[in-house]
């Protein structure tokens, strides 16, 4: 607003009212009868914040658009992609998650740099998973449920040790 | 929600209060943390124009890093410009690298120019059109309507204004980026720009300025 409109500027210097705070109860209604806060977003918040682990970095996740990979191969039918990556100072992951004809989820991931790192799979309602990125930063859950996981990196340990120190977290997301 | 709550406590200082008492080993409090202020992280985030799946991630991963970095935040008092602040800044991130990556798939394969103005962040976005939106009265149509004609930074602020207390508007808007004086303890030029449009419709049964 870069008009000099006096009037406008007059009402803008005065002290906020009832007329204002009633308009403001109905900006509020409004968007949350048109863009409600997700009504289990809460709760997945919590559930991803239980988690019982010391952690050193939470990563960045970005969903890759999938009108971005549309033209490089349209999935047939009944199934699904989605590329996820995430990103921390310490390392980077790409994730991608299938949709299998026989039911169930599978996730591909590849992470960078390649080191022996523990991967862990938390899922709400269920027991962790574990898998050990190989030696090209390549891990694999199979069989998973639809729903929500989280994922958490542990460079520097495989199965029977665990450094706390540099270990990367993600949010919560959408399998 | 105007004014204090009936606990005489706005938003944010209860906020500062259920921070404070994590702090203090009270871990159920951050569970109330994020019950106060989620409406608002959401608010914040969906205003920067992320489709609602990216907005979940971006409020969530927020959450994640107060848990995680909570201890360098020096005053309680604080925790609510705080946690705008980052969800601002990653919601940006998550915006500009879907558009990036949207850009390099689109000249790997050779789209055509026009397709490249295509913002993945905003493909989502609420309906620009007020007779697409979903209202039950002819006043929220109408009261649609004005809010988009407003600059987007005012769209934002009254967005996220809206779920919070007065006294907590000044707070809230310096730490969403506006310049002193946005809104609190005058209107500011904002809501006084919403409040002048509302005042010149005919068919607004709101009163006038």
């Amino acid at each position: 607003m870069t008009d000099d409109d006096p009037t406008l500027a007059g009402l803008a210097d005065q002290p906020l009212d009832d007329l204002d705070a009633g308009t403001l109860d109905l900006v509020r209604s409004l968007y949350d009868a048109l863009d409600p806060v997700p009504p289990d977003l809460v709760s997945r918040i919590g559930f991803s914040l239980a988690l019982d682990e010391v952690f050193d970095e939470v990563a960045g996740m970005t969903r890759v658009p999938p009108d971005a990979l549309a033209t490089r191969s349209e999935p047939a039918a009944g199934t699904r992609t989605e590329t996820l990556t995430f990103s921390a100072d310490r390392l980077t992951a790409m994730v991608t998650v299938h949709r299998l004809p026989g039911g169930g989820l599978r996730l591909d991931g590849w992470l960078a740099p390649s080191e022996p790192c523990l991967v862990r799979l938390r899922l709400p309602g269920g027991a962790d998973r574990e898998a050990l990125a190989d030696a090209q930063g390549r891990f694999s859950f199979d069989g998973l449920p639809e729903g929500f996981g989280q994922l958490s990196f542990h460079p520097g340990s495989d199965a029977g040790t665990e450094a706390d120190d540099t270990t990367v977290v993600t949010p919560l997301f959408q399998l | 929600m105007i004014g204090t709550r009936p606990g005489g406590e706005t938003l944010c200082a209860r906020a500062s209060t259920a921070f404070s008492a994590y702090r203090d080993g009270d871990r159920a409090a951050f569970d109330e943390l994020v019950g106060l202020v989620t409406p608002l992280l959401w608010h914040t985030v969906r205003a920067q124009g992320l489709d609602p799946v990216a907005a979940e991630d971006v409020v969530q991963t927020v959450w994640m890093r107060l848990l995680h970095s909570g201890e360098t935040i020096r005053d309680p008092r604080t925790v609510v410009a705080w946690l705008l602040t980052a969800s601002r800044r990653e919601a940006w991130r998550v915006a500009k690298r879907a558009r990036d990556d949207l850009m390099r798939t689109a000249s790997l394969f050779g789209e055509e120019g026009q397709e490249l103005t295509l913002d993945p962040g905003r493909r989502d976005r609420l309906p620009d059109r007020p007779e697409d939106v979903v209202c039950r009265e002819e006043g929220q149509r109408r009261l649609w309507q004005h809010v988009q004609e407003l600059p987007e930074r005012c769209r934002e602020l009254m967005r996220v204004i809206a779920f919070a207390d007065r006294p907590d508007y000044a707070l809230i808007a310096e730490a969403l980026g506006m310049p002193v004086g946005s809104i609190g303890p005058t209107r500011g030029r904002c809501l006084a720009k919403l409040r002048q449009e509302l005042a010149r419709d005919p068919h607004w049964e709101g009163g006038g300025p």
